[in-house]
């Protein structure tokens, strides 16, 4: 579907409802409709066309346009174009429809959006606290322009948040919010029958950084990127790439050649080393632990690889924008092919072992099924919608960096479960082998040294940016509306794991409490780059350093 | 003389000494070996190549804080690790090591003393579900049920395993077995069948991969010893390591023949045939992963009963064709 077939489309359906269209980039088509109609636009793209919801993205614009806005964000991703629906509410009392009940993956989308910016969801099927802490006091809501990012307001410790009821017969296991299994604070309440697990309940955002609101309030461009790699731990590069496509994007830089070359090679080491990772990590969780070792020690090589080019193991630091800031010299390149190589052969044999491992295929065949249409439904990206036989791959549908240079396949299985997955990221691995070898050609034939364009003028305000990355855990979307003060107006970044965890109730039920931890390992859950967004409280802006002696006396005061 | 041996068989070999210094021997080597499958090298610093790794972990866990859940069953809770490591102690004493004269019966060696090693062998198993129970844990209380079912998967095969070369050898007495088998060693290879149950289930028997269901600790934390430490856990740890001795060595003396020639000879005989099994076991736990529960006793049911079952009867015809 072209975008003038989407225009007249939703032109003929909504009538008086569509407001006006514009294109702010060429990849984007951005069309205002009025909060009545918002929910049958949304039901027109969602069910008639082969339209692709992304994410929701509240705004707080009182200061220069009167008014909270919520963007509707979706893709046309064989069009290769982003649709945006953008709906106005009031600036004193904001309330608009809920979309949820269309579109099941905009739960979360908004109901983030009521706890940050306090814009009500008519009809919003689950309307409890998503983001902010239990004892958070009602109505402050933290992403208002008004509220200070240093702000810490009072705390409500009576406030507490309402689980789901038992269903009757069952009793609670309680996955979270420390548990041996998951990285990160989470918390799965399974309600479970023997070792059938009946329903579940998910409360997570323990771990809020207030990232966005950094980025809103006292980060410039040029220190953001280093703000959006420590979004994740793992697949940082990819937010820091996200970003500096977003302003490049916005303000039309053009970023030389050698540095898209030099970015793609970046970015798939890094879904090589987070893909060994993730299936070392798979091994552990059913315990089979020679996985972990062997993966992990392949994996180490690369983590040296990509120090020796960076000058470190992860957290690179290497992306400005209009480029990035260090080169990968030749003298390089043929210790780089000898390790690619090197892993490639290994991989290979992890893929032999691994296809044929009875106990493996037992335990993860036939177990966390999310089909083609509950992905459609939740919004899922990455590994876990490619094992659903969806082709979709940002590299693919909306070319960014080198990625229009380089030959590899959209990996996909059609057996919508954890094996899928496990076997779409073995071979995905593969394909970025032979991506960073092409990059690396590319690399012999451009001159070295022109690696960033010089930013001469101020970035404009009012733009509009969207950019999709491929994340190794899926597809990683930022938004940028640019501002003033060398600072976006509004930054908002949709990590993979965003779309993806709703997607657990729907995998985990009905099956046994034993497959819990390997469905939810399957997403490749990150809850960091989930959870970014409460405010932290800097202080005073002192630092004081503990010394060991300190540390160790206050350990022997309380033992 | 007699009662003087009788100490010695309790206190020194096969009894307490012997299997304390033996199986913390013997989880060094599986350590070990599970940890060159993995490319890895395994414990390092203590003693030569890490060997007395496991004598210091016992030791600092025995020294750490030994803290009682206030929900708990207080005398259950302290209890149950005394009684499954007693059970297990006891049960080493019932191997045939010392070679024992054929005709002369003794505590430790006596008709059906291969029924009572079984039993011994599976107190244990109650004593981890009574464990669960008396914490009062979500965690413990999954892996306690989880804990006897296992059993219940495992425990049948077993027996029928352990039976058949019991039964061709026409003796309940694991002396006798053993004589049997030292006499004929090529009745050894009928058994064959029954000694893959045996090792299997044996690895059931001792919880671990694929079979660490009980205790998994991502999906259960640490099952039924979720809230036991310090000197609690670090008692279950060693009955693990002296049930897996045990165990080994009742396999070398019922499926490998024993261990002849007197008490040096016998002695590197068991040492060099437990070694053996433990080396299977290792090798089963680095090359599989867990199995689900339900999965479990579906393979236990479908293959491993029936194989037992099929060795049986083998035995029987075989026993009546060579007689």
């Amino acid at each position: 579907m072209t975008k003038q077939d989407i225009l007249s489309l939703l032109k003929a359906k909504l009538g008086a409802g569509f407001m006006g269209s514009t294109e702010p980039i060429h990849d984007q088509l951005w069309v205002e409709v009025k909060p009545e109609a918002v929910v049958q636009a949304v039901e027109i793209l969602h069910r008639q066309t082969p339209a692709r919801y992304l994410v929701s993205v509240g705004s707080d614009e009182r200061d220069i346009k009167k008014r909270f806005a919520v963007y509707h964000l979706f893709t046309f991703d064989k069009d290769h174009f982003f649709i945006t629906l953008d709906v106005t509410a009031d600036p004193h009392t904001p309330r608009i429809p809920s979309i949820t009940n269309v579109i099941a993956g905009a739960n979360w989308s908004e109901r983030e959006i009521r706890d940050l910016l306090g814009i009500q969801f008519e009809n919003h099927p689950d309307p409890r606290r998503l983001i902010l802490a239990d004892d958070w006091p009602a109505e402050v809501y933290p992403l208002r322009k008004e509220f200070d990012y240093s702000q810490k307001p009072e705390s409500h410790p009576e406030q507490a948040y309402k689980f789901k009821d038992n269903p009757p017969g069952t009793t609670v296991v309680a996955m979270g919010p420390y548990f041996p299994v998951f990285e990160e604070a989470t918390y799965f309440r399974l309600y479970v029958e023997g070792e059938k697990v009946v329903d579940v309940d998910y409360r997570g955002f323990y771990a809020h950084r207030g990232i966005e609101k950094l980025g809103d309030q006292t980060l410039t461009y040029n220190q953001i990127p280093f703000m959006a790699e420590r979004i994740c731990g793992i697949c940082g590069f990819v937010h820091n790439v996200s970003f500096c496509k977003l302003v490049e994007h916005a303000a039309d830089i053009k970023v030389p050649r050698r540095a898209d070359f030099i970015r793609t090679i970046m970015l798939e080491l890094e879904r090589i080393h987070s893909h060994a990772l993730w299936l070392g990590v798979a091994g552990h969780i059913i315990g089979f632990d020679t996985v972990l070792m062997q993966t992990w020690r392949m994996r180490e090589p690369i983590m040296w690889l990509c120090e020796k080019i960076t000058g470190n193991r992860k957290t690179y630091g290497m992306n400005l924008i209009g480029g990035v800031r260090r080169d990968i010299p030749r003298t390089l390149v043929p210790e780089i092919r000898t390790k690619m190589n090197n892993m490639e052969k290994e991989w290979l044999a992890v893929l032999d072992a691994v296809k044929d491992d009875t106990t493996l295929r037992m335990r993860l065949e036939k177990v966390g099924i999310l089909n083609k249409e509950g992905c459609h439904e939740w919004a899922a990206v990455g590994p876990v919608a490619r094992a659903a036989d969806l082709d979709m791959d940002a590299r693919k549908d909306h070319p960014y960096c080198a990625y229009d240079a380089v030959d590899f396949k959209v990996i996909t299985a059609d057996s919508n479960d954890v094996w899928g997955r496990t076997v779409v990221r073995i071979l995905e691995t593969l394909e970025s082998f032979k991506i960073v070898n092409q990059s690396l050609d590319a690399l012999m034939e451009l001159p070295e040294g022109d690696i960033i364009t010089e930013i001469r003028q101020d970035i404009p305000a009012g733009r509009i940016a969207i950019s999709a990355v491929e994340a190794p855990r899926g597809e990683d979307v930022h938004f940028l509306l640019t501002g003033g003060n060398n600072r976006p107006e509004r930054w908002r970044v949709r990590c993979p794991t965003y779309p993806n965890l709703p997607t657990i109730p729907d995998m985990v039920r009905g099956e046994q409490v034993a497959d819990v931890p390997i469905i939810v390992g399957s997403i490749d859950p990150c809850f960091s780059c989930t959870e970014r967004m409460e405010v932290v409280d800097v202080d005073s802006g002192k630092i004081r350093i503990y010394g060991q002696e300190e540390l160790s006396s206050w350990t022997a005061k309380h033992s | 003389m007699d009662i003087l041996k009788i100490f010695l068989y309790l206190l020194v070999y096969p009894g307490l000494l012997f299997l304390f210094v033996y199986s913390t021997f013997v989880e060094w080597v599986d350590r070990k070996l599970y940890a060159k499958f993995q490319n890895r090298m395994g414990p390092m610093h203590t003693g030569s190549h890490g060997i007395l790794q496991p004598i210091a972990d016992f030791v600092k866990l025995m020294a750490k804080e030994d803290i009682v859940p206030k929900e708990a069953d207080k005398k259950l809770f302290n209890a149950v690790p005394i009684l499954a490591l007693t059970s297990v102690l006891t049960a080493g004493l019932l191997l045939p090591v010392w070679h024992f004269s054929d005709t002369f019966q003794s505590a430790t060696s006596f008709q059906g003393d291969i029924i009572v090693i079984a039993y011994l062998l599976s107190l244990p198993s109650f004593a981890y579900f009574l464990a669960g129970w008396a914490s009062a844990s979500m965690y413990a209380a999954i892996g306690g049920v989880r804990v006897l079912t296992l059993l219940f998967a495992y425990e049948v095969p077993m027996f029928l395993a352990i039976l058949s070369p019991a039964v061709m050898a026409g003796s309940w007495r694991l002396a006798e077995i053993a004589a049997y088998y030292q006499a004929n060693p090529w009745h050894l290879l009928i058994n064959i069948f029954a000694f893959a149950v045996a090792i299997i289930t044996l690895q059931a028997k001792l919880e671990r991969v694929p079979f660490d269901i009980p205790h998994a600790e991502t999906e259960v934390v640490g099952g039924a010893f979720t809230e036991y430490s310090g000197r609690k856990l670090a008692m279950f740890r060693l009955l693990a390591d002296i049930q897996m001795v045990v165990g080994a060595g009742l396999i070398a003396a019922l499926f490998m023949g024993g261990f002849p020639g007197g008490l040096i000879p016998g002695f590197i005989w068991f040492i060099v045939k437990t070694l053996v099994v433990v080396f299977i076991l290792s090798a089963m736990r680095a090359v599989t992963a867990r199995l689900r529960i339900d999965q479990m006793i579906s393979f236990s049911w479908k293959w491993l009963a029936p194989l037992a079952l099929l060795q049986l009867v083998i035995v029987i015809f075989l026993k009546g064709y060579l007689q």
